[in-house]
């Protein structure tokens, strides 16, 4: 480590504290992993160093637009994406590239997925009794017909709705309630992370807080880990602990999320900020749109960009000048927040 | 309190209404009774404030009047009502937003304004003025030929399936020019690319001979919109144009349109189910429920003061307002199904505010103010007073709270 380094890096701050806390050890953690497509003889990297790490029993939101890679990070770790490179390691074991048949069956029994598309995921031919017990078929996870059914009808009234429901077929219900189906099919499974896939973008506004609540309620109630995958951060900060905001194959920042909306210092995620919509005629008539232009870093091979940390559990993506800015705007304005959230705390 | 007798035809003692906020209807025998308070239209006019029959223009030019609209579609051999009594103007230059869940009717409202409702789809009473023409009257595809897409155009919400897969999208924009407007091909040509100029296209020539499928979404949202543009339309109707989009191309398309319609003055429909989306683009705001219009007023009336129980419901059911220690509320059960008749208030059997009236009357349009108004029994004198959610209380100064705040961050990081 040379002497004059400003910040440490993501991963030398997450060896320490793994070497310091070794019973916090994180349930999934990314390590240089690439992820690439071909297509003919091109081969296109998508996604490239991707250090990130998912602790268990928290919700960590993965926010970007379409064509980030954030789907294709979610889906590499249930092995439907090949990796070709680095290491996806699972409870310190690595899921990833070749792997014993043994390991790969147990992976996707504890790696659950929730799919954005609750009408196109479920088979419009099979009614929801076989939907949800396909799984537990797959896997053996029942001694006899009776507990299954057991297994099931729990489940269904897990996700609120009445277990007279299991005879019916998908098209015969309502969107929320198809994506609470989706929900239980994973959940059923009892595993011990679950990727969510944009589970509510193409849900109603008023019923995507069904969904947010159920999978919330899984998280305290089974101590569940959730990946959440989602582009509207207004969504994500309800549901996580922490989010991960992603942009070209990049995670630029990764913080709390009560903290990201505090003071987001990367240009990206202001500019998500600013996107979401408020519910206000007046506040909205004078908003400007921050446009983001990956073009303004100036990131060359001698001064390269990396995820550091800013503060405590805040790391930002910044090569060594943006870095000196983005200190000491946590240093002028990181004060007073923190102080402003404290009073207030305590007035309560 | 005494049961008021509906069989009669006798005057009812306005007082004698009952009202029990906590009482489920069910306590109330329904059939005969029920249906027989509906055709008792005289209980309307206890309403004092109730609002009249004709919908108050302000004085402002309609470009747009919608009279008492009713339509069905025929599926079945049955017939289900769909849209039922709505009336409701639209204004020169304003933008209107509709806002209503899945299944509320508001797609199919403003498809009857370019004459696309499905095959099995019939008007059955009511008109719809634009023009000098009474558009519910239009049947032959020829009628309708030189107003839709000339002088209302629709915008869908997804491009990909709103442009031909199979075509350039120099030709689909030039096929509109060459035909409304009667261009040659040349000159179709020149000014296609100053529509995808006009739309924030960049590097518009080299982009003329691309198929839909080289566009990224929100691209192909732009140039649906320079369709769009093309006939200059007097009205443009914008149904969920940016449902498919993310959040940070779905606040440039938003812009995009709020520019243009400056530019052109242009009248603008747009119709969404985000109640959040429409704070920025809307002048006014109708929120729709089964069919029927049960609140409208300005942006501000219905953000600042929402009267009707299902819009206090979609504003606190927004994810931006939610805070992480308590679970997000929203709307229980299923919007009405239109197969069976709806009796009373059709948000009722959902309502938490539901009182026993709403579930024997449709309720009237109250009038709140000159431009706000709201049909639900709540704001009738004599119903019990209810406040509206704690959510949504102080949602002016909360909101202004956690812009302010942000406005902040965002400053610092500019002076750097």
């Amino acid at each position: 480590m040379s002497e004059n380094k400003l910040a440490r890096t993501y991963l030398e701050v997450m060896e320490e504290f793994i070497k310091a806390h070794p019973e916090k050890d994180p349930l999934i953690k990314f390590r240089d992993v690439q992820i690439g497509f071909r297509r003919g003889i091109d081969f296109r990297i998508v996604i490239q160093n991707l250090n990130l790490d998912i602790f268990k029993g928290e919700i960590l939101g993965l926010v970007g637009e379409s064509g980030s890679g954030k789907t294709t990070i979610g889906r590499s770790i249930n092995r439907i994406y090949p990796t070709s490179g680095g290491e996806i390691l699972y409870n310190n074991v690595k899921i990833n590239g070749k792997i014993p048949h043994d390991r790969e069956r147990n992976m996707k029994k504890n790696i659950q997925m929730i799919f954005q598309d609750p009408s196109a995921s479920l088979n419009e031919r099979a009614n929801v009794d076989y939907v949800v017990s396909e799984g537990l078929r797959a896997f053996h996870l029942y001694k006899d017909e009776n507990e299954r059914v057991e297994k099931v009808v729990s489940m269904m009234h897990k996700i609120g709705l009445p277990p007279e429901f299991l005879k019916r077929y998908p098209h015969e219900f309502s969107g929320g309630q198809r994506q609470r189906i989706g929900v239980a099919r994973c959940m059923v499974m009892e595993p011990e992370f679950v990727i969510a896939d944009e589970p509510i973008s193409a849900l109603d506004v008023s019923i995507r807080a069904q969904v947010l609540n159920l999978i919330k309620e899984f998280q305290v109630s089974d101590q569940l880990t959730v990946l959440f995958i989602a582009h509207d951060l207004s969504v994500v900060r309800y549901i996580s602990d922490r989010i991960a905001v992603i942009n070209n194959g990049k995670i630029v920042e990764l913080c709390h999320a009560d903290r990201l909306f505090e003071l987001p210092l990367h240009p990206y995620t202001k500019a998500l900020l600013t996107a979401i919509p408020l519910p206000d005629p007046q506040l909205e008539a004078d908003k400007k749109i921050v446009v983001y232009n990956a073009n303004m870093h100036q990131y060359t091979d001698e001064d390269p960009a990396d995820l550091y940390e800013v503060e405590p559990n805040h790391f930002v993506r910044a090569n060594q000048a943006e870095l000196v800015d983005y200190l000491t705007t946590v240093k002028i304005e990181g004060g007073k927040t923190h102080g402003k959230k404290h009073s207030a705390n305590e007035s309560k | 309190m005494k049961k008021w007798d509906l069989k009669k035809t006798e005057k009812i003692d306005k007082n004698e209404l009952e009202y029990d906020i906590n009482a489920p209807i069910r306590t109330l025998s329904a059939g005969e009774i029920v249906r027989q308070a509906r055709e008792q239209e005289e209980l309307y006019r206890f309403s004092d404030n109730a609002f009249p029959d004709d919908v108050d223009s302000r004085g402002k030019d309609a470009i747009l009047k919608v009279r008492h609209l009713s339509l069905g579609f025929l599926s079945h051999g049955k017939k289900t009502h769909v849209i039922r009594d709505v009336s409701i103007d639209v204004f020169q230059g304003e933008t209107l937003a509709i806002v209503g869940e899945s299944g509320s009717g508001k797609s199919v409202f403003t498809k009857t304004f370019t004459g696309m409702l499905d095959s099995n789809g019939f008007i059955d009473g009511g008109s719809i003025e634009f023009g000098g023409k009474d558009l519910a009257k239009l049947k032959t595809e020829k009628d309708w030929l030189g107003i839709r897409g000339k002088r209302i155009s629709t915008i869908f919400q997804d491009p990909m399936t709103s442009l031909n897969p199979l075509l350039t999208i120099g030709f689909q924009i030039t096929e509109v020019l060459r035909l409304h407007r009667g261009m040659d091909k040349k000159t179709a040509k020149a000014e296609a690319i100053e529509l995808l100029r006009r739309v924030r296209i960049p590097e518009a020539e080299k982009r003329f001979n691309d198929f839909p499928y080289q566009y990224s979404g929100g691209m192909r949202q732009r140039v649906v919109i320079a369709i769009a543009l093309a006939c200059n339309p007097e009205i443009l109707i914008c149904d969920e144009p940016t449902t498919a989009l993310d959040v940070t191309v779905q606040a440039q398309i938003i812009k995009l349109i709020k520019d243009l319609q400056r530019e052109y003055k242009w009248t603008v429909i747009f119709i969404t189910h985000d109640l959040g989306v429409v704070a920025n683009i809307a002048d006014r705001v109708a929120v729709m429920y089964g069919g029927q219009i049960v609140e409208y007023g300005t942006a501000e009336d219905v953000f600042y003061n929402p009267a009707h129980p299902y819009t206090w419901a979609l504003l606190s059911s927004l994810p931006q307002l939610g805070s992480k220690e308590d679970p997000l509320v929203y709307i229980r059960g299923n919007p009405p199904s239109f197969i069976e008749e709806i009796i009373g208030d059709s948000f009722a059997p959902r309502n938490e505010y539901s009182l026993k009236i709403d579930f024997i009357l449709d309720p009237p349009m109250f009038k709140i103010s000159d431009t706000h108004f709201a049909k639900t029994w709540l704001l009738d004198k004599r119903a019990p007073a209810v406040e509206p959610p704690k959510i949504i209380q102080n949602l002016r100064q909360r909101m202004q709270e956690s812009a302010d705040e942000l406005k902040r961050e965002l400053k610092v990081g500019e002076a750097k």
